[in-house]
């Protein structure tokens, strides 16, 4: 009698799972064919593309120079014609110093017309908290690929990093890295103004990573022995200063 | 002068082929009563390679960045898995920031480290491995460097059926920590094997003050581990050297200095004492708390003058001394392959 209410409840999971398992929408047959969307990234200061380490720019109160900047791009919605927005699972790790223009490459979204485009920068809470080693090793979020921007004090993600150093009336010079993360510091960029047709074959969106926004826009960061560096940790009033000026670090091209 | 050359032959050497384990492992006598996972109780004989890789690992010097160091360099079994210093010794000579915690019965739900920084016990070599004072090797070169090791590559490939990667060192080092069972002290003779005439009549003196409502030690130093896994502030005075503790986690002010509460077993053999190694025997530690503490902001109103005489502290000091266990100190399974300690 055993066997037979087990054999039965099998049954019964095997068609309540195989019932819940919906069709695409539309579903694409053969990916040679499938059009793709292409977000390319330039990063740039002030317009010009970033030359790392032997170039000074400069911000309203020092000149600087880049020698790291990476971040993570997650939580991909796009905008469908009815309105609603559809979660595309997409993770990506920039990193700006090897990949200067980068390019994420979106492929079988359903078929049909798109009107914005919406992600996060950084890592949300529960991926950024979950145990790093568990994802595969090609996975952006591995620690394998982004080891560097993972904090092990605290079990979560650097969600952005930029590190480099400031000139200004010598000898006031020296070196930054600003390191934020934390949950409450993760930054949500919504593009509206975006539109596209997924039947297309290729479509290209693209953005540009402005670097001077991050010191100018729109608090004006001066460099100063406490605000040298963040940590994203207790009491550190840079990393929820600069925190303001990053949702204006991707701009639509 | 070209010096990677002579750095890839360090590393190279720190990872050199070993004979690769006889499946040797085994736990300490463990009381039938003893709460513990039936994981830990009864290990399979793929736990069992797991621990034996996560020991080789362990005491593995090629685990820091310029090989000088291991995570045995920092805990040490004969001091219950701590170190004896205030601040541990890690690679290129740096220097850490806490007191080094000892290692046993980490198989109890928790929050780990001081602060509760980290969720998971697998995650917690990662933070000595990232430390530029600690190992100074992160995972991703680590996992790097074991690659060009025929030991681990093999071992690995037989245990995980994968190349050394952050998953199987993580995996590993967890657990040979899991299998480090602290539970053959006298007081686990006397609470767990029923035999009431191990402790003398000072240690049960002590024992009777320890769980009084005057002393109030078992409020947080609570279980079988002798600690509640929670974070308090005992009003530590922290001019000399500052650490936001539990709040720069949480980033919430009301924790600031909370810290962990740490296990009281093995004590005898893992000062020195506090977050920070300040107090270097335990008389110290039971005068501070028989004074009421610093008064630091935020102290726990619990902590007030006991006003103990010296009789009594002498009796508590006794009975905390019964909760060291020397087999777990001495248990051959928890040294390295070649029976030498770092």
């Amino acid at each position: 009698m055993r066997k037979l209410i087990l054999a039965a409840s099998v049954w019964v999971m095997f068609f309540t799972l195989t019932g819940c398992n919906e069709k695409p929408v539309d579903p694409i047959t053969n990916p040679e064919e499938a059009p793709v969307v292409k977000m390319v990234i330039s990063h740039e200061f002030n317009g010009q593309r970033i030359n790392f380490n032997s170039v000074e720019y400069a911000t309203t109160h020092n000149l600087v120079s880049f020698a790291e900047l990476s971040y993570f791009l997650t939580d991909f919605e796009f905008k469908k014609a009815d309105g609603t927005w559809m979660p595309f699972a997409y993770q990506a790790l920039i990193r700006a110093r090897q990949t200067p223009v980068d390019t994420l490459v979106f492929t079988n979204l359903p078929k049909g017309a798109y009107q914005g485009l919406r992600f996060k920068l950084g890592v949300d809470s529960v991926n950024n908290h979950a145990d790093p080693a568990l994802w595969p090793n090609e996975h952006p979020l591995s620690i394998m690929r982004g080891g560097t921007m993972h904090w092990s004090w605290n079990a979560g993600y650097i969600f952005f990093k930029l590190e480099g150093r400031f000139f200004k009336d010598a000898p006031i010079q020296g070196a930054y890295s600003y390191h934020i993360g934390r949950d409450d510091l993760i930054t949500q960029y919504t593009f509206e103004d975006i539109s596209f047709n997924y039947n297309d074959k290729v479509v290209v969106l693209p953005m540009r990573f402005e670097a001077k926004n991050f010191f100018e826009t729109p608090h004006q960061h001066m460099m100063r022995d406490s605000a040298l560096f963040s940590h994203s940790a207790f009491d550190d009033e840079v990393a929820e200063i600069l925190h303001g000026n990053m949702s204006n670090l991707i701009l639509k091209d | 002068m070209k010096w990677w050359p002579f750095l890839l032959l360090m590393a190279l050497l720190a990872c050199e082929d070993r004979e690769t384990p006889k499946g040797t492992f085994s736990l300490p006598e463990i009381p039938a009563n003893f709460p513990i996972p039936d994981s830990i109780r009864f290990l399979s004989e793929q736990s069992i390679h797991q621990i034996e890789l996560g020991r080789a690992l362990f005491f593995d010097r090629g685990l820091s960045r310029d090989s000088s160091v291991s995570c045995a360099s920092c805990h040490k079994q004969a001091l219950a898995f701590g170190d004896g210093l205030a601040f541990s010794i890690g690679a290129h000579g740096g220097s850490g920031r806490r007191n080094a915690p000892p290692l046993f019965n980490l198989f109890y739900p928790q929050l780990f480290f001081k602060d509760g920084g980290i969720p998971r016990l697998e995650e917690v070599a990662m933070a000595p491995m990232d430390d530029h004072h600690e190992l100074d090797l992160p995972l991703q070169d680590l996992s790097l460097r074991l690659r060009t090791s025929t030991f681990y590559v093999d071992e690995i490939k037989r245990i995980y059926n994968r190349e050394p990667d952050p998953y199987s060192i993580t995996r590993a080092l967890m657990w040979f920590q899991l299998s480090l069972v602290s539970a053959n002290s006298r007081y686990d003779d006397y609470q767990y094997r029923d035999k009431k005439e191990v402790l003398n009549a000072q240690e049960r003196r002590g024992l009777d003050l320890f769980l009084s409502a005057h002393t109030q030690c078992a409020s947080c130093h609570s279980g079988p581990n002798f600690t509640d896994f929670q974070f308090h502030n005992v009003g530590l005075n922290m001019e000399a050297h500052l650490d936001t503790g539990r709040a720069r986690i949480t980033i919430n002010p009301a924790d600031f200095a909370r810290f962990k509460t740490p296990s009281l077993r093995n004590l005898g053999f893992s000062a020195p004492y506090m977050h920070d190694g300040r107090y270097s025997n335990l008389e110290q530690v039971l005068a501070y708390y028989n004074g009421g503490g610093d008064g630091y902001p935020g102290q726990d109103a619990r902590i007030k003058p006991l006003g103990l005489t010296e009789k009594e502290l002498e009796d508590l000091e006794a009975f905390l001394y019964s909760l060291n266990d020397s087999v777990f100190v001495n248990h051959a399974a928890y040294q390295p392959l070649g029976g030498s300690q770092d």
